[in-house]
């Protein structure tokens, strides 16, 4: 693993400076062609859709089947992933557009928005990596670090993955319940059940949509587009757990103590934000299709800024890293991701060294 | 069952995403832009040139629109640099049975908004408001004064036109101030209405020679005007001067007005406390400069919704419904419209007014 940095006086004033430059050169910029392209993203979402369902429901034979599938998947993908996160994320909410907002916006998943925008954009993204405040860090599931106490449980979280990974929009959708409260008898039932009505209501109206309202409008072709329906929210679900894992624990990915995390400016928090953050390379589609989340040390710096831009950016904030000896976290999509499952499979077994129960 | 439970019944939830209005629009449009099952819009047919920095804009709205009286005005809603924004217009034409407006603009140096409307093209589509406003011709048996100034002559001339298609017109005057000869919008306009409707009388007067509009012109132009109804639009200074007119002579009660600059708001630089209004609660609140409106709303017992604090979360957000606000983040001030805000980093420049 990479050193991890930590940067003083003036030069962590330039350091934020130089950021908040690139920032406002970008957020200085916006305009008409941000707004084009997540009208077009969201017509191609819709295309997409109304192809793949089609397919599904009047379809003949297993090619127009699969190409269904494919067609759904690719439609959940791109809503859930540039659309959906994006939105979610306030990154159009400068268009002043009803449908673009982050307040109305809803997604084609089983998770609440509304609960979504407490784990993610307030817990994840204020506290990224911090051990015990980012929620997102191993999902309560997952060992990753030495720093984290090793449990005999901790054994069987390569399953546990791999059952995480195929439903990963529910894991998503009940990580703001937080059942380890109701476990640990820090919550009550009543109290657990008054949280989840968000959940319950949008987790109900998903499940109505993709197995009983589409099969049913199929009549006898029910079978298979019901099946149709499940395998592309399967393959949602292991593409965007893929990415999203790929985000922040590969190998060269650091974690955080809450001590480190202590009084810590701007400049701090973007130094976090790229110690904990790791990229993906690839073409034009590959980070359409991961929502930019391919960029998310820049969607990390900068979460509020329409994704489309990381792209442009990304050479800058790699150059400043550069300039300051940052590591930034680049690679494959197969080299971060084999990185990841190393890390689930590492931890998996105690290593030796004393860890700290409270890191 | 109701009309209500049945539309109530296609809204459910369990339907979606065959019952999302905005999919189908999105559809529907592909065919013709200009419809929509939700969104009241309207198709530019043509921009006609009416004196200089004045221009009319010939809309035609979609089935949404609900019609208009004569005097009322619209919000036209643009798309400037990829962001929504609305500005209110008057309508210039009395309602027609092929349902086009005209609406007549002038150029303002300063504002986005009328240089954005002078730039559409034929054939673009554009977002709309219902009608509003109770500035609007009534049918009254009294004679009828009509004060304009400038491109106050806009809700004038809808009613000027509405009374002219009637059988039964009042007995009507028009007293129009504008600065010169030349800057009088709709000039032509007006000689051919008096064709049709030759009792019309039209007063003009034009303050570049002969100064303000003023208590003595008035009377001179037209000695009844304690007589009539009257209905005056124009620029801030001509509404004072003639409201205290017909306040001093006890007639407020037969003046209708209608002041275009209604929506500014003039930043005061030395004030150091704003008073912010909040609708929906009814408990308004005082936010000192620098102060965020978020920190103002708690200090006041307030508890709107929040999160990072730090302006990237976006909990924090709601409507602002008019007021500027300087953003801490673009180091910005907003504009003086309704928009979403961050309270977060937010701080007021002026009062305002929040949907919390």
């Amino acid at each position: 693993m990479t050193l991890k940095i930590r940067l003083n006086g003036a030069e962590l004033q330039n350091f934020q400076t130089e950021l908040d430059q690139v920032r406002a050169n970008v957020m200085a910029d916006l305009g008409e062609q941000d707004a084009k392209y997540i009208r077009k993203i969201r017509r191609i979402a819709q295309a997409s859709a109304i192809t793949g369902r089609g397919l599904l429901m009047f379809g003949i034979g297993p090619i127009s089947w699969v190409s269904g599938i494919i067609a759904l998947a690719h439609a959940k993908i791109v809503e859930n992933m540039e659309l959906g996160h994006n939105v979610l994320h306030g990154q159009y909410d400068w268009m002043n557009d009803p449908e673009f907002n982050s307040k109305t916006y809803s997604w084609d998943m089983v998770c609440a928005p509304s609960d979504w925008q407490k784990t993610h954009n307030i817990e994840h993204h204020n506290y990224t990596n911090i051990l015990g405040l980012d929620n997102d860090y191993g999902y309560d599931m997952f060992r990753l670090t030495p720093k984290q106490k090793w449990q005999p449980a901790c054994l069987i979280q390569p399953f546990s993955y791999l059952v995480l990974a195929s439903n990963f929009q529910w894991g998503i959708a009940i990580q703001d319940l937080k059942l380890g409260r109701l476990f640990k008898g820090r919550m009550s039932f009543a109290q657990l059940k008054e949280k989840a009505k968000p959940f319950f209501k949008k987790a109900s109206s998903q499940l109505v949509k993709d197995y009983v309202l589409f099969p049913l409008l199929a009549f006898w072709q029910w079978p298979r587009v019901l099946l149709g329906n499940l395998i592309a929210n399967g393959i949602r679900n292991v593409w965007t757990n893929a990415i999203i894992f790929c985000g922040h624990f590969t190998t060269h990915a650091h974690s955080f103590s809450r001590e480190e995390a202590r009084n810590e400016c701007r400049g701090l928090w973007y130094l976090r934000q790229i110690q904990g953050s790791s990229n993906l390379e690839g073409g034009r589609w590959f980070h359409i299709m991961t929502g930019h989340l391919s960029h998310q040390i820049e969607h990390h710096l900068f979460p509020d800024m329409p994704a489309r831009r990381y792209t442009e950016i990304a050479p800058q904030v790699k150059a400043i890293c550069e300039k300051y000896g940052v590591h930034y976290n680049t690679g494959g999509f197969w080299k971060q991701y084999f990185g990841v499952l190393y890390r689930i499979g590492r931890y998996a077994f105690p290593n030796g060294r004393p860890a700290l129960a409270h890191a | 069952m109701t009309l209500n439970q049945v539309n109530a019944f296609w809204r459910t939830e369990w339907l979606k995403p065959l019952n999302d209005p905005h999919a189908w629009n999105r559809i529907v449009q592909s065919f013709n832009p200009l419809w929509s099952l939700t969104r009241t819009q309207a198709k530019v047919l043509r921009i006609e040139s009416e004196c200089a920095n004045v221009f009319s804009l010939y809309l035609k709205p979609n089935h949404l629109f609900k019609g208009f009286k004569a005097g009322q005005h619209v919000s036209l809603e643009l798309d400037i640099d990829g962001q929504r924004k609305s500005r209110t217009f008057s309508i210039s034409n009395a309602p027609q049975a092929n349902g086009v407006i005209r609406l007549t603009i002038k150029i303002n140096p300063n504002g986005w908004a009328s240089k954005a409307a002078s730039q559409l093209k034929p054939g673009q589509i554009v977002g709309i408001s219902q009608a509003s406003g109770i500035f609007t011709a009534t049918q009254s048996e009294h004679p009828v004064l009509l004060i304009a100034g400038g491109s106050g002559i806009t809700p004038i001339m809808a009613m000027l036109q509405s009374w002219a298609q009637q059988k039964q017109k009042p007995n009507a005057v028009l007293l129009f101030s504008c600065r010169t000869p030349a800057e009088m919008i709709f000039s032509k306009e007006l000689e051919t209405l008096v064709h049709q409707w030759p009792e019309l009388v039209i007063k003009t007067h034009f303050s570049k020679d002969q100064g303000h509009l003023n208590a003595e012109h008035l009377a001179n132009a037209v000695p009844d005007y304690g007589q009539r109804e009257t209905y005056l639009c124009g620029p801030t200074g001509l509404m004072e001067t003639i409201s205290d007119v017909y306040k001093a002579q006890g007639l407020s009660d037969t003046l209708k007005k209608e002041q275009f600059s209604q929506w500014q708001f003039f930043v005061d630089e030395d004030a150091e406390s704003f008073d912010i209004y909040v609708d929906a609660q009814k408990s308004n609140f005082v936010a000192l400069r620098g102060q965020s409106l978020l920190e103002a709303a708690e200090s006041h017992g307030l508890n709107p919704k929040n999160g990072c604090r730090r302006g990237i979360c976006m909990s924090c957000q709601c409507w602002k419904k008019s007021g500027v606000v300087h953003n801490h983040i673009t180091d910005k001030p907003s504009s003086d419209g309704a928009e979403w805000i961050q309270l977060c980093i937010s701080t007021p420049l002026s009062n305002v007014q929040l949907d919390l």
